[in-house]
């Protein structure tokens, strides 16, 4: 007996859409000033280990909002076909996962070179460079290229929060995120070129060993929750690899209207799929809407419940409840 | 509540109120130090004044522009020249070494990267292209006092030069 189906389709409400598209906008934007900032940046890089750490996650940051912008793309006109029947919403997922992964490997990366500077004692020099004729401390350009790129993304990632709230949209809550934190990168950055213009050696390497922890924190966090995606793990939330809210309530409402069935939930970017074991459909169907229990406009989040009735000639593998 | 209200009401990680206090330190570090940036880690330069030398290594013959730099140096710092003749490789090392203070040597237009030691900007440049010499100052690595007033010393004897 096949499972029967229950689906709203799977695509987004119009209001919906209408702010996948403001995001898309901001996403321009934010690799536009990114662009901006590894410029700025690049031009007083020195030797630097800070500068340059900093330099590297500021050009990692064009990862997510690139990522986004494909994932978007293809969600909202890949069409559905006969070699991709699901159509394109995990590729959001899929993009979440790799840039997680490229930012945990460059974070590890540049931990491990700011470790063995800081173990070598490597002193790095920032001597003076001349502009419109008068010798400036190339330290004084480092510190100001820090300051222009804390603004952007502190500004951006103000605006992506709620966007990425609304759209249940991961990757986006993690570019968000990881610009709001730039302020850090930021701050440690002018700590250590300051300390570097103290004459402590050291600071520049234990900034750069700080931002670069912070690098792969942030990939390893997103890691693990887009690895739970990928596996068909129950939703998560959008800042931490918990089951999130939305998932628990809605596994409580339906263990209550389904009693005795074994509910499992995914995950599929950011729609959620809910399958109902042990029992049939019940007629006559209220509708998928009608078993989301937040508010009604978040509904489009449940785009499908399937019913998978026990069949009586074949018992239900262990551990599945 | 939300993430995002967590955020905008200043109490998630990346709040509003620790950026500030970060800024606020960082600019009155900023404005503290003003006048000590940058320092020497290994004091190289108030070595070289408390000395009263400036300990040179240097080929036995060395261009005019060369002596140029020396004397702004000596003027800069009241501090006299103690020179140490010899080949280049192990005067580098001496400064690596912190055993003297500067080397004036020449090196292949192609090669800067040769040394560990910081190089300020050419003094003067023999023949052209990549096969071009150039005469420049090594300074120890990170010594960044010492380091950009040879630099800013060398521009001003290469610009004269000219």
């Amino acid at each position: 007996m096949s499972a029967p189906t229950v689906t709203t389709g799977g695509t987004l409400p119009p209001p919906l859409l209408e702010t996948l598209k403001r995001a898309e906008r901001l996403e321009y934007w934010n690799i536009f000033w990114t662009i901006t900032i590894v410029i700025v940046m690049g031009l007083v890089l020195g030797q630097s280990q800070t500068m340059k750490t900093a330099w590297i996650e500021d050009t990692l940051g064009l990862v997510p909002p690139i990522a986004f912008l494909i994932a978007a793309k293809m969600e909202r006109s890949g069409n559905k076909s006969h070699k991709f029947p699901f159509g394109f919403e995990r590729v959001n997922g899929l993009g979440f996962f790799l840039a997680a992964v490229a930012l945990a490997a460059t974070g590890a990366l540049l931990l491990w070179d700011s470790a063995m500077t800081l173990v070598k004692a490597e002193h790095a020099t920032v001597g003076t460079v001349q502009i419109f004729g008068r010798d400036i401390w190339l330290g004084w350009l480092m510190i100001g290229a820090q300051f222009y790129a804390m603004i952007p993304p502190m500004i951006i990632g103000r605006k992506e929060l709620p966007l990425a709230e609304e759209l249940a949209d991961k990757l986006l809550h993690t570019d968000a995120l990881m610009n709001k934190a730039n302020w850090m990168t930021g701050a440690a950055g002018i700590a250590g070129i300051v300390g570097l213009g103290l004459g402590w050696w050291w600071a520049d390497s234990v900034a750069a060993a700080f931002i670069s922890f912070d690098i792969l924190h942030d990939g390893l966090k997103a890691i693990r929750s887009s690895t739970a995606e990928l596996v068909d793990g129950t939703p998560r939330g959008l800042s931490s690899p918990a089951i999130s809210e939305e998932a628990e309530a809605l596994q409580a409402m339906l263990e209550e209207r389904y009693p005795g069935a074994s509910i499992r939930l995914r995950e599929t970017g950011r729609l959620i799929r809910a399958e109902v074991h042990g029992c049939h459909a019940p007629e006559p169907y209220p509708g998928t809407a009608d078993h989301w229990p937040g508010k009604v406009e978040r509904s489009w989040r449940l785009a499908q419940i399937s019913f998978v009735p026990v069949e009586s000639n074949r018992s239900e593998p262990e551990g599945t409840r | 509540m939300t993430e995002a209200a967590k955020i905008e009401s200043g109490r998630g990680l990346h709040g509003t109120v620790v950026p500030r206090i970060a800024i606020i330190a960082i600019v009155t570090l900023l404005l503290a130090a003003c006048d000590r940036f940058p320092s020497d880690p290994e004091q190289s330069l108030e070595s070289i004044r408390s000395r009263g030398t400036i300990r040179l290594g240097a080929p036995e013959n060395i261009p005019p522009e060369a002596s140029a730099l020396l004397r702004r140096l000596e003027k800069e710092t009241g501090a006299r020249t103690l020179r140490r003749s010899g080949e280049i490789e192990p005067l580098l090392q001496a400064v690596e070494d912190g055993d003297i203070d500067l080397v004036i040597a020449p090196f292949r237009k192609d090669t800067p990267s040769a040394t560990a030691n910081a190089l300020s900007p050419p003094i003067r440049t023999d023949g052209r292209g990549d096969k071009a010499i150039e005469w420049r100052a090594a300074m120890p690595s990170g010594e960044n006092r010492w380091i950009s007033l040879v630099e800013v010393n060398a521009r001003q004897v290469a610009r004269r030069a000219k």
